[in-house]
């Protein structure tokens, strides 16, 4: 495994990864830093931006939530059609959209397994697991 | 803000503390390891030492972040550029930041870190603690301590499984295939947990609105800024039809 060719040398990994890791944990702070000083040198906007910031502490989790869900799940959709609509390019259209769906079947029944589960049982691990688990198993006998 | 109730936490309050918060991060736990593993694979595979994987989970600390990291190595990019790359990839944490403000602000000395630990995951199980809930503590510095003790655990978990995938993956080739779905249905459980804590009407709007967002945004937009897309554009839109109605208490509800 060390003959692979690596065009930045292992010092350089080292110096790119701290820098990186500065980018990532500056993305995390600018709110901490940005909103530092609201309430306390602002008193006349004070009840301005704690509406403000209520509103998105009720409302940004679910969508947070929401939005990493469905990106995650539409994203390995896409990519199952992208993948299957160049693999399989010579075929029918019609053949291809069976290929798509059959390969999609994985991800919409574990999805819709996890959610139900979880609907039902209100338990994180079980429906965590079972989810999972039954994802494995589809892809393996599909 | 303030710690006027900050009495000294005991040591059946910290091993309460730290059980409570082992349990919570579980199903981060499976999920850690498998795509922690996933990198580790990645990283020895690019042609690294298994150390530099260990590494990067330290110090950088974000799944998407070093998924990318592992490909911007690969085609030798400059300091510059992975810089912005990983500015565009990791926006989206900056949502998260301004929805833990009052919470982290709280949690006195533990804040630099909580902030530096904020991952998809570690956010998504902290922003769903419910204030309510004693099991989780009941002055800010249990508070505190408990998110310290989440947030600590997870980060565990990722050095592990980077180094689990570094050291097994290689040398035990299983199909590992699929495990990675972990965290899908992670992100399935929170979202229902949010539905179920505040069941409005303007949330329920709010959640419809992201889905389809999101949607659209993996459809039309390229896959390294749908997530970022997705977000600002969900939260600005909810705002704009849902941010009235919410202010003004009970007209949103039939």
């Amino acid at each position: 495994m060390n003959k692979v060719n690596i065009p930045v040398s292992l010092k350089d990994a080292f110096v790119l990864s701290i820098a990186m890791g500065a980018v990532i944990f500056i993305c995390r702070a600018i709110p901490f830093i940005f909103f530092r000083n609201t309430g306390s040198k602002k008193l006349q906007t004070k009840s301005n931006s704690e509406t403000i910031i209520g509103f998105v502490e009720i409302i940004a989790p679910p969508v947070a939530m929401t939005v990493l869900t469905f990106n995650e799940i539409s994203s390995r959709l896409v990519g199952i059609f992208q993948s299957v609509n160049t693999k399989f390019a010579h075929l029918p259209q019609l053949q291809i959209a069976g290929i798509v769906l059959l390969d999609a079947i994985p991800v919409a029944a574990a999805s819709a397994v996890t959610a139900i589960l979880h609907l039902w049982k209100r338990n994180s691990l079980l429906s965590i697991f079972c989810g999972t688990a039954l994802f494995m198993l589809l892809g393996r006998v599909l | 803000m303030n710690f006027q109730k900050s009495a000294k936490i005991g040591h059946r309050n910290i091993n309460q503390l730290f059980a409570a918060a082992f349990k919570y991060s579980i199903p981060v736990l499976l999920g850690y390891l498998a795509i922690g593993m996933a990198f580790g694979l990645m990283i020895v595979d690019a042609g690294y030492p298994w150390y530099l994987g260990v590494f990067m989970s330290i110090v950088m600390y974000a799944g998407a972040g070093q998924y990318a990291a592992v490909g911007l190595l690969a085609s030798g990019v400059g300091l510059l550029q992975a810089c912005v790359v990983q500015l565009v990839l990791n926006a989206r944490h900056i949502a998260y930041g301004i929805t833990m403000l009052n919470r982290y602000n709280a949690s006195g000395k533990y804040k630099t870190y909580l902030i530096f630990a904020m991952t998809d995951e570690t956010f998504a199980l902290l922003s769903s603690v419910d204030k309510n809930d004693t099991k989780y503590g009941t002055t800010d510095v249990q508070r505190g301590l408990f998110f310290f003790y989440v947030s600590l655990l997870d980060h565990i978990y990722w050095i592990a499984g980077s180094l689990l995938g570094a050291f097994v993956g290689t040398v035990v080739p299983l199909n590992y295939e699929g495990v990675g779905f972990a965290l899908c249905a992670l992100f399935i459980v929170l979202m229902i947990e949010q539905l179920k804590k505040s069941n409005t009407n303007g949330v329920r709007k709010a959640m419809i609105i992201s889905v389809l967002v999101s949607t659209l945004s993996v459809i039309f937009i390229p896959s390294r800024f749908s997530l970022l897309c997705a977000l600002s554009i969900s939260l600005s839109v909810v705002q704009i039809i849902c941010g009235k109605s919410m202010q003004v208490k009970g007209s949103n509800n039939e």
